[in-house]
């Protein structure tokens, strides 16, 4: 296979690599908080590693490629979920919710009963660390749009828990 | 404990104990190299082709989709039943509506998942993939929104009726190559709308009269508020078939005809109506958003039918429906997943 490759993919594949490494459990462990389900997320996060590595030379030059990754292993875990819903009644175990270590299960079953849209910003401001501007680049959304899901989200959470 | 240190604790403990299987470095970029390499294969073949030009054949590469073949989700949710070639196709035709408005957009046919890149890709999507494939097991869909000429007609006359009222040109209203209201007139439609709302509401109604007027209504209810209409109504068509329509501002959609249980949902601004029927031995039913909200919904008997109505407009933004049919024991027979129309753009 090394054959095949010409030198400037030689160091395109090397800090793919690195960011593969560095990236996988952290967009990993995010996405699979978000979609509720662990292997559903693995297979997600794979796919979206398998297109950033295709598009490297995009994605690597992009301020937050993380970001990238973690939008589209969630788009590709929803429309995914989207399917499976619509052929059959299998449930989902969910993250958390009966897991005595976690420290509030209520927080979990709350985010849990988000819609989509809103766990993707709250996972993304509280696992990811990200800030609204990274979160609207990672996105494809206008800065204003993840201010008004972020403060919706937390405004049901605050409906739920408080 | 505040609530922001109280969800960002609870979310990072959980992450902390995710544990993930990563497929591996090598196959990741084994799969992306087979992938890169099989388009650039393609580009090579074309541009030998050029250059050596006449002479050579022309290397027959992947057909495209024949839009105007591929089945539409009428047909195909008709008898229930996808090939694996008529399931790759509407994929495909989902792509190619993708592609048109300028998204970047792949399908795992294998695991039936869209990725999408490019601008607002939930909202395209949901588009396309209403058009070609279809949300759920909802059988027949109103005449109009199977037909993208009769839907834009209809909107080419309400703008035109309301631009007459108003004295006011709002724009152009054209199609896209496949039949649909393009992007453009989409901007003169929500010009007229914003600009003269009462005024095209009231275009509207005139224009759509005559199709409500036929219908012996059953049960319907509207719900205002200061963005728009929420509304719902069950009732007989042209042709005395059963209708349910659910719809807020100028959207909405339909299902006529069935004689199994029948719903569709439609939602905007936060708000969702909800209308359908359902066949006698059904004893109740329950409404469930976003997999845990819950409402029972009123039966409503439909008079020389053993058929019931039911509707709902409730206040939540929802990602997806559920009913739940149960029996006389209250047990779950069935799990109705109606597809979801959506007003926001």
């Amino acid at each position: 296979m090394r054959g095949m490759v010409s030198e400037r993919d030689l160091v395109a594949v090397e800090s793919f690599e690195g960011f593969y490494r560095r990236a996988w459990h952290e967009v990993h462990r995010a996405v699979a908080v978000g979609v509720g389900n662990v292997d559903l997320a693995n297979e997600a996060v794979d796919e979206a590693m398998v297109r950033a590595y295709e598009r490297w030379g995009e994605v690597s030059g992009l301020e937050n490629p993380e970001g990238w990754v973690y939008r589209v292993a969630m788009n590709w875990a929803r429309s995914w979920l989207r399917r499976l819903r619509h052929r059959s009644n299998l449930e989902l175990p969910e993250i958390g919710v009966d897991d005595p270590d976690v420290v509030d299960p209520r927080v979990m079953s709350a985010v849990h009963r988000l819609t989509y849209r809103h766990r993707e910003v709250v996972v993304a401001r509280y696992v990811l660390g990200m800030s609204e501007a990274e979160m609207a680049d990672a996105l494809g959304v206008p800065k204003g749009t993840v201010k008004s899901r972020l403060h919706r989200a937390l405004e049901v959470l605050k409906e739920e828990l408080v | 404990m505040s609530l922001d240190e109280r969800v960002r604790s609870t979310l990072e403990s959980a992450a902390d104990r995710v544990q993930g299987h990563p497929a591996g470095i090598e196959v990741i970029m084994r799969r992306g190299l087979r992938r890169r390499h099989s388009r650039r294969a393609g580009w090579v073949v074309a541009a030998a082709v050029l250059v050596v030009g006449f002479v050579v054949l022309a290397i027959p590469l992947a057909p495209r989709v024949d839009l105007a073949s591929a089945r539409t989700p009428v047909e195909i949710l008709a008898d229930r039943v996808v090939t694996p070639e008529e399931w790759e196709a509407a994929g495909a035709a989902v792509i190619q509506c993708l592609t048109d408005q300028g998204m970047d957009a792949e399908f795992d046919a294998d695991k039936g998942a869209f990725t999408v890149y490019g601008a607002d890709p939930d909202t395209r999507l949901d588009e396309c993939y209403g058009a070609y494939m279809g949300e759920s097991v909802q059988k027949v869909w109103s005449d109009q929104q199977a037909d993208p000429v009769a839907e834009f007609e209809l909107y080419r006359s309400v703008v035109e009726c309301t631009e007459s009222r108003t004295g006011v040109d709002y724009g152009d209203m054209t199609q896209d190559s496949l039949g649909f209201v393009s992007t453009e007139a989409h901007r003169t439609i929500n010009r007229a709308f914003n600009e003269a709302p009462e005024v095209y509401n009231s275009c509207f109604d005139d224009l759509t009269l005559d199709a409500d007027s036929s219908m012996g209504t059953i049960v319907e209810e509207v719900v205002s508020d200061s963005q728009g209409d929420a509304r719902y109504s069950v009732g007989l068509g042209p042709n005395q078939e059963l209708c349910a329509q659910a719809g807020y501002g100028f959207h909405s959609q339909s299902a006529c005809g069935g004689a199994d249980i029948e719903a569709v949902v439609f939602q905007g601004d936060g708000v969702v109506a909800l209308a359908g029927y359902a066949p006698s031995p059904v004893a109740g039913l329950t409404l469930v958003f976003n997999g845990d909200l819950r409402r029972p919904l009123q039966l409503i008997p439909i008079p020389g039918r053993e058929m019931y109505a039911f509707g709902a407009i409730e206040t939540v933004e929802v990602d997806y429906v559920e009913i739940e049919v149960v029996d006389g024991n209250g047990d779950i027979i069935q799990r109705f997943f109606p597809s979801i129309g959506s007003a926001n753009n």
